[in-house]
C-alpha cells in the first residue's frame, strides 16, 4: 500500500508539474477523500465491539501517550524550525 | 476542522448501529486519489523541484525529532498510568499510524496494550485534526509533527490547508519517512 501511495504522490506531481489538471482544485477532492478516510476510521472504531466495552481503562492510558508524545514532536521539531532550520525560500 | 470532526463523530456512530462491509480497496483508492490530488496541487507550485532539493535535510530533521518527541516524551507517561518503560515507548511508536500500531503491537506484545496504541494513534489524529491549525500560527513545522506518520495522508489535507506548500512538501516527506520507520520502532521495541 506504501508503494502505492507513493506513486500516486509522484503521478500527481508530474501531472502538476506539466500544469495539467488545474480544474481538480475547483471540486475540493483533498477535503473531500479526507473526510471520507475519517468517517471510515471512526466507523472501524464503533465497530470494534472489544474496544468499545474497555473504552474507559484504555481511553485513560491511551489519552496521556497521545497527548505526551504530540507534546514531545512539537516541542523538538518547533525548536529546529526556530533555531536550524535552512532554506526557507523568499 | 467541524466538518472534519463531524466525519468521525458520524463513523463512529455508524459503526456502532450498522454493520456494513467495507472493502479494504475503497480506503486505499480513496488514499491514493487523497495523495493524488495534493500532488497536483505541490506540482502546480512553481520552482518546486528546486524547493524540494532545499528540504531534504529539513525533512529528514523534521522526520527524526517528530520520532524522537514522540518517543521520549511518550514515556513519560510512566508517571501517570500503569504502563512500564517498554509498553510506554510501544504504544507511542505507531506516531499515529492506528492501525498498523494496533495490530504490530497485538500481535507481538499484548493486545491490551495493542488497544492502547490503536487508541492513542486515533486520539492522535483526532487532536490533530484540532490542533494543525491552531499550532501552524506559531510553527508550521510543529504542526506537521502532529500528524506524524499521517501527514502523508489523512493529515495532509488539513496541513495544506493551513500552511504552504514548502511545509506540505516537508510534511509529505515526513509521512513517508515516519510511516516507514514505524514497523522498524515496534520491531525493536518489541
Amino acid at each position: 500500500m506504501m508503494i502505492g501511495i507513493l506513486i500516486a504522490f509522484l503521478i500527481g506531481l508530474f501531472i502538476g508539474l506539466k500544469g495539467w489538471l488545474k480544474w481538480l482544485k475547483k471540486i475540493k477532492p483533498v477535503l473531500w477523500s479526507t473526510v471520507l478516510l475519517l468517517f471510515f476510521m471512526g466507523y472501524e472504531i464503533g465497530n470494534d465491539e472489544s474496544l468499545i466495552s474497555q473504552i474507559d481503562e484504555i481511553g485513560l492510558t491511551a489519552l496521556y501517550i497521545a497527548v505526551f508524545s504530540i507534546v514531545g514532536s512539537i516541542l523538538f521539531t518547533s525548536i529546529y524550525e526556530k533555531f536550524f532550520k535552512k532554506g526557507k525560500s523568499e | 476542522m467541524i466538518l472534519l470532526l463531524s466525519a468521525v463523530i458520524a463513523g463512529i456512530i455508524s459503526g456502532l448501529y450498522f454493520d456494513i462491509n467495507i472493502p479494504e480497496n475503497l480506503i486505499t483508492v480513496l488514499l491514493m486519489f487523497l495523495v493524488f490530488s495534493v500532488g497536483v496541487d505541490i506540482g502546480s507550485e512553481e520552482k518546486i523541484l528546486s524547493k524540494l532539493k532545499v528540504n531534504m535535510k529539513n525533512i529528514l530533521f523534521q522526520s527524526i525529532l517528530t520520532m524522537l518527541g514522540s518517543l521520549i516524551f511518550g514515556a513519560m507517561a510512566i508517571f501517570f498510568t500503569n504502563l512500564n518503560l517498554q509498553e510506554s515507548i510501544g504504544a507511542s511508536a505507531g506516531f499515529g499510524w492506528y492501525s498498523l500500531s494496533g495490530v504490530m503491537i497485538s500481535n507481538l506484545y499484548s493486545p491490551v496494550l495493542g488497544a492502547i496504541s490503536f487508541t492513542a494513534n486515533v486520539i492522535r489524529e483526532v487532536l490533530a485534526i484540532i490542533l494543525i491549525p491552531l499550532v501552524a500560527k506559531w510553527s508550521p513545522l510543529g504542526a506537521v509533527s502532529i500528524g506524524g506518520a499521517t501527514s502523508m495522508d489523512t493529515m495532509l489535507g488539513v496541513i495544506s490547508k493551513n500552511t504552504d506548500k514548502e511545509t506540505t512538501l516537508i510534511a509529505f516527506g515526513q509521512g513517508v519517512i515516519v510511516s516507514l520507520s514505524v514497523p522498524l520502532v515496534i520491531t525493536l521495541i518489541f
